[in-house]
């Protein structure tokens, strides 16, 4: 359930903001800010969840809504102006330049290999099969050719690797402060709300 | 006794539009299509909700506001919920529904204005936007 660590994950939030330079954040202090947002974004989801652990246990949720609350609170009275000249989309971009260069380099490597056996398989092609030219290059070309296929198989790792980074990261590219103070709001909002509903329950069954 | 009845003020929090669509939107139409709003405002006024200060489209910006509201009908799941949506929402805003039908894609037309083609770009970017950031890892 994401509503049982909302509060935790706030309150790293909460913590990072309160000691970092707000102006010059690092990349991994730009993917907490983010990854919260992308991970507990989806409102609905929470007030569902909430409205299901209510049935199972009423106790644990009201916990888990007071300190919700609480940390919202606390990040709601955090000055995050700081924040605001910070450029999401560079970090981004900076974050994926090794990726992208190391992926670069295997493909120019790939690249002239291929050229490589290329133009050994044409000449081969013009040569009569029991000539001596063609028996000593034939092994050059197909060690060619094994040589281009690791290359190749590195240049699709890489590549690979490149498309998990920018998927895994992609949450800091279109970040926005703003966007983050909405949802801390709604959260607030929203805790609040099951804090009254439970208080409101409790006692209609007392009475 | 229904949870809905009894999570009464909760409930009310549940969004029609989410909030992730709702900010990228923000982000291209605040101070622009529609006149200043806070962030949580904007998508209390998305999800036809009362809002702090007075929400209004901007003068000359019903076109562009309808291709925003086609956009984001089409991501309202199931469809009639998102035709509802739309219904609703235009009248908040006070464009009428034959004008809606009449001028929802003329952002599209091939003789859009240039404005007018980048605003299609944008919205498209924040719907794909959205649809992205939930669906990564």
């Amino acid at each position: 359930m994401i509503i049982s660590n909302i509060s935790q994950r706030l309150q790293d939030v909460n913590t990072l903001l309160a000691t970092c330079r707000q102006d010059s954040i690092t990349f991994e202090q730009a993917m907490l800010l983010s990854l919260f947002y992308k991970d507990f974004n989806d409102t609905n989801r929470i007030v569902t969840e909430a409205t299901a652990m209510f049935q199972d246990d009423a106790e644990q949720l009201n916990e888990i809504s007071f300190s919700l609350f609480s940390e919202a609170g606390r990040f709601l009275s955090l000055d995050i102006t700081g924040l605001q000249s910070v450029d999401f989309e560079s970090l981004f971009e900076a974050n994926l330049r090794p990726f992208e260069l190391r992926c670069g380099e295997a493909k120019d490597v790939a690249t002239v290999l291929w050229r490589e056996y290329s133009a050994m398989s044409n000449k081969l092609d013009f040569l009569p099969l029991d000539s001596e030219d063609y028996k000593s290059l034939d092994p050059v070309c197909d060690a060619k050719k094994a040589e281009y296929d690791t290359a190749h198989a590195r240049v699709n790792l890489l590549y690979n690797e490149l498309q998990q980074e920018r998927d895994r990261t992609f949450c800091v590219y279109c970040f926005k402060p703003v966007f983050l103070s909405v949802l801390v709001e709604r959260l607030k909002g929203i805790s609040g709300s099951i804090i009254s509903d439970i208080r409101r329950m409790k006692g209609d069954a007392h009475e | 006794m229904s949870d809905g009845i009894l999570f009464k003020d909760t409930s009310e929090w549940m969004d029609t539009v989410d909030l992730a669509l709702c900010m990228f939107i923000y982000d291209v139409c605040n101070d622009c299509q529609f006149g200043h709003l806070s962030g949580s405002d904007f998508v209390n006024f998305m999800n036809l909700k009362p809002t702090m200060q007075p929400a209004y489209v901007r003068p000359k910006e019903n076109l562009r506001v309808c291709y925003m509201v086609l956009s984001v009908s089409q991501t309202v799941k199931p469809r009639e919920r998102g035709k509802q949506w739309a219904e609703d929402f235009l009248q908040r805003c006070g464009i009428s529904r034959s004008y809606y039908d009449k001028h929802r894609n003329d952002v599209c037309a091939q003789g859009a204005t240039r404005e007018n083609r980048e605003y299609r770009k944008s919205i498209d970017r924040a719907i794909e936007k959205a649809r992205q950031l939930n669906r990564t890892p």
